[in-house]
């Protein structure tokens, strides 16, 4: 935990960092503030190391003539207390230097060609379904200056590393009572799946034509980032052929004849792997790049990925550098290996996840690294608000549900709340919502709060909070405890005022990313 | 060298920097001559150089560089205890209506010290629910603000825990501004959040 620090030579002013991550680079990023007795003075978000070490010096010379070796000593000292080690002569240089590292770097690339991977996905035994994307970096010469040698090996890592894409194309090509052959092109746009885990994925195809169309062919490029765990094509047997392409796995549907105004509907069960970048220096002017996807396996109440990495280049590496990028939803709970540094490194970046970084120096031929992580979901929070409109288009109501993680196997909490916007009514409101059939309320607040559970058609536990409704402007709340073992499910509820019920979606929009917010 | 020929020697060099390559240039030269100057505790040497930068900037109507040469000679003149100059420059800053990180950083010591009436006046604060809605809730502080990190830190240390929407008013130029404050413990989560606009029957 940062704490402000008094600037040397001065019992008047202090300043504290918090940086956003718990690894020093050159690309670390931290807030910095600056106080007086009486309080905070100033702050800044400072993008980078130089930035940082500068915003430290330029606070400080307000108040006192400025010495770049206190400074950078300072920051050193100050990052040791919160258990990161840092480089004095690194925030000694960066202080004093007005080079543009970043221009310097851009002319020691020479040019980056794509190569052949099938001797390493023999190699490394990659999960099925998978490729390797691989690149050849030529370099001018690797810089003798450590600092500039890590810059520019960050920069290839960073300039190499896979993009994990946020939609999935999709292409269509068939035949039309003509005779012609007719293409489409869209992207579809990945969606949350039933545990934290997954991501679900829906393709179609509709015929708007009048007349059937024939020789259907749909294909959906996957990326080799999502590891396929279920697929299905609505009220056809058709099973899919696969092809492996360099950067995605087509999987290709052949459906003989499509009806007018008939839609088809493809549906994935897609799960995420670890992005982990490869860089190997194979020679002073030859640097390799490999981009492999690891698959992470349930295991208990825990996750489990098991990777390898061999040499297989006919003489020893100077040097491996590992980046594992664990999927935002997972944290880490040990390594094998023990990542210690400065040979394994857990980075936690505020806001950006986790990634495991391993670098090795002479790496012999044939020698074979693997790591095996143990992983576990990040702290989540489900947030799911709706807002209801009357026919007139104004809201009358607004609704949230949070779902909380509680203690391993001691099940999680879910928060109701219902706010009234401006309705009249004296109606009661049921507020619906469904559970995991192994699932079990054991504890509500308030306590007197009326809950109707019964089981539905699918067999799934439905639970109906029934309760008047709030005074305009007022809002009523309800929590549940909820004991299980397995995820909750991500999904919205629905609301009956008295006995009318949601009548149409005018909007939907759902999305997954890392946040800071309050526990509500 | 005596002090006042190196200060020439400088000037003259930094002259010529401006007048051959960019103002940037010209900062950056002077800025490392007047640290130097700084760690041999020559700081009234250090202010004649700011004092060039400003003149000297104002001419080129660099508004950016003349507000970190004001900052500069603000801090130097607080340094040596001038207080009456300190405040002089910090005057025809405002007059000048200038604004940069640093002069506001150098700005608000000096205002703290001299407990000077800062620009900026609360004129609502509204507090946030749950669903992204604002509520007014009484705040008339009459109380007058340097910096907007001083409006954060007042909020964080009067107001109870929840995110706030603060309505500023600056008397400097009668603009009003808008900062959202949250005064919660944050947790990072992994957050998968659903939103709907339904129609009801």
């Amino acid at each position: 935990m940062s704490e402000k620090q008094p600037i040397w030579g001065s019992a008047r002013y202090f300043l504290k960092l918090e940086p956003y991550t718990n690894v020093f680079s050159t690309s670390m990023s931290a807030l910095v503030s600056f106080f007086d007795t009486h309080g905070l003075i100033n702050e800044k978000e400072c993008r980078n190391l130089q930035e940082i070490a500068r915003t430290v010096y330029e606070f400080w010379a307000t108040i006192l003539a400025p010495h770049e070796t206190r400074v950078a000593r300072w920051i050193v000292e100050y990052l040791s207390e919160i258990n990161i080690v840092g480089d004095y002569s690194l925030i000694l240089r960066l202080l004093r230097s007005d080079e543009d590292v970043a221009g310097d770097l851009e002319d020691l690339i020479k040019d980056t060609k794509s190569v052949v991977t099938e001797d390493f996905e023999k190699a490394f035994d990659i999960p099925e379904d998978t490729k390797i994307i691989g690149h050849e970096v030529s370099i001018t010469r690797l810089p003798e200056d450590d600092y500039l040698r890590n810059e520019l090996l960050q920069k290839i890592l960073e300039d190499n590393k896979y993009q994990i894409p946020s939609t999935i194309k999709s292409r269509s090509q068939f035949k039309l009572p003509n005779g012609e052959i007719a293409t489409t092109e869209r992207e579809n746009v990945l969606g949350i799946g039933e545990t934290q885990r997954d991501v679900t994925l829906f393709s179609s195809l509709e015929n708007e034509y009048d007349e059937p169309i024939t020789e259907v062919e749909i294909v959906d490029e996957i990326p080799y980032y999502f590891e396929v765990e279920d697929l299905g094509i609505d009220n056809l047997e058709i099973d899919p052929t696969k092809e492996k392409k360099e950067k995605v796995l087509e999987i290709i549907w052949e459906i003989p004849e499509i009806k007018p105004k008939e839609k088809i509907e493809i549906s994935y069960k897609l799960a995420k792997r670890i992005n982990r970048t490869i860089l190997e220096i194979v020679q002073n002017e030859v640097i390799a790049v490999l981009n492999t996807f690891e698959n992470i396996t349930p295991k208990g109440l825990e996750f489990s990925s098991h990777t390898k990495y061999i040499n297989i280049h006919n003489r020893p590496l100077h040097e491996l550098h590992i980046v594992d990028e664990i999927p935002p939803e997972f944290s880490i709970i040990r390594t094998n290996p023990e990542a210690l540094p400065p040979t394994g490194i857990i980075e936690k970046a505020k806001l950006k996840g986790i990634n495991i970084i391993w670098k090795q120096k002479n790496v012999g031929v044939n020698q074979t690294l693997e790591k095996i992580y143990t992983l576990d979901y990040f702290p989540y929070l489900f947030r799911g608000k709706k807002i209801i409109v009357n026919e007139e288009g104004r809201t009358i109501f607004k609704v949230a549900k949070f779902i909380l993680p509680s203690e391993r196997e001691m099940g999680y909490t879910v928060l109701y709340i219902i706010k009234n916007v401006m309705s009249e009514t004296t109606d009661m409101i049921s507020l619906m919502d469904k559970l995991p059939i192994n699932h079990t309320i054991v504890g509500r607040t308030p306590e007197e709060s009326q809950i109707m559970e019964q089981i539905n058609d699918e067999g799934d536990k439905i639970i109906t909070w029934i309760v008047e409704t709030p005074p305009v402007r007022k809002n009523t709340t309800l929590k549940v405890l909820v004991s299980g073992d397995t995820p909750p499910l991500f999904e919205m509820f629905n609301v009956f005022i008295g006995d009318k019920e949601e009548k149409d979606v005018l909007e939907k929009e759902t999305t997954v990313r890392r946040e800071m917010v309050k526990s509500p | 060298m005596s002090s006042e020929e190196t200060v020439q020697t400088i000037i003259r060099k930094a002259k010529d920097i401006l007048a051959k390559q960019s103002a940037e240039d010209f900062l950056s030269y002077v800025e490392s001559k007047t640290s130097e100057l700084e760690k041999s505790d020559e700081i009234l040497e250090s202010i004649i150089l700011w004092q060039f930068v400003a003149e000297t900037m104002e001419n080129f109507e660099e508004d950016d560089y003349l507000a970190y040469a004001y900052s500069k000679l603000i801090s130097r003149y607080m340094l040596i205890d001038n207080i009456s100059k300190a405040e002089e420059i910090y005057k025809e800053s405002e007059d000048k209506d200038l604004s940069s990180f640093h002069l506001d950083t150098v700005k608000t010591i000096f205002a703290g010290r001299q407990q000077i009436k800062g620009n900026r006046e609360i004129i609502k604060i509204y507090r946030m629910d749950v669903f992204g809605d604002l509520e007014l809730i009484p705040a008339s502080p009459n109380t007058y603000f340097e910096n907007v990190s001083l409006i954060r830190r007042y909020v964080h240390n009067n107001l109870a825990e929840g995110t706030f929407s603060v309505i500023i008013l600056n008397h400097k130029n009668n603009t009003e501004e808008e900062i959202e404050i949250s005064t919660e413990t944050l947790s990072e989560y992994e957050v998968i959040s659903m939103n709907e606009k339904v129609r009801m029957n």
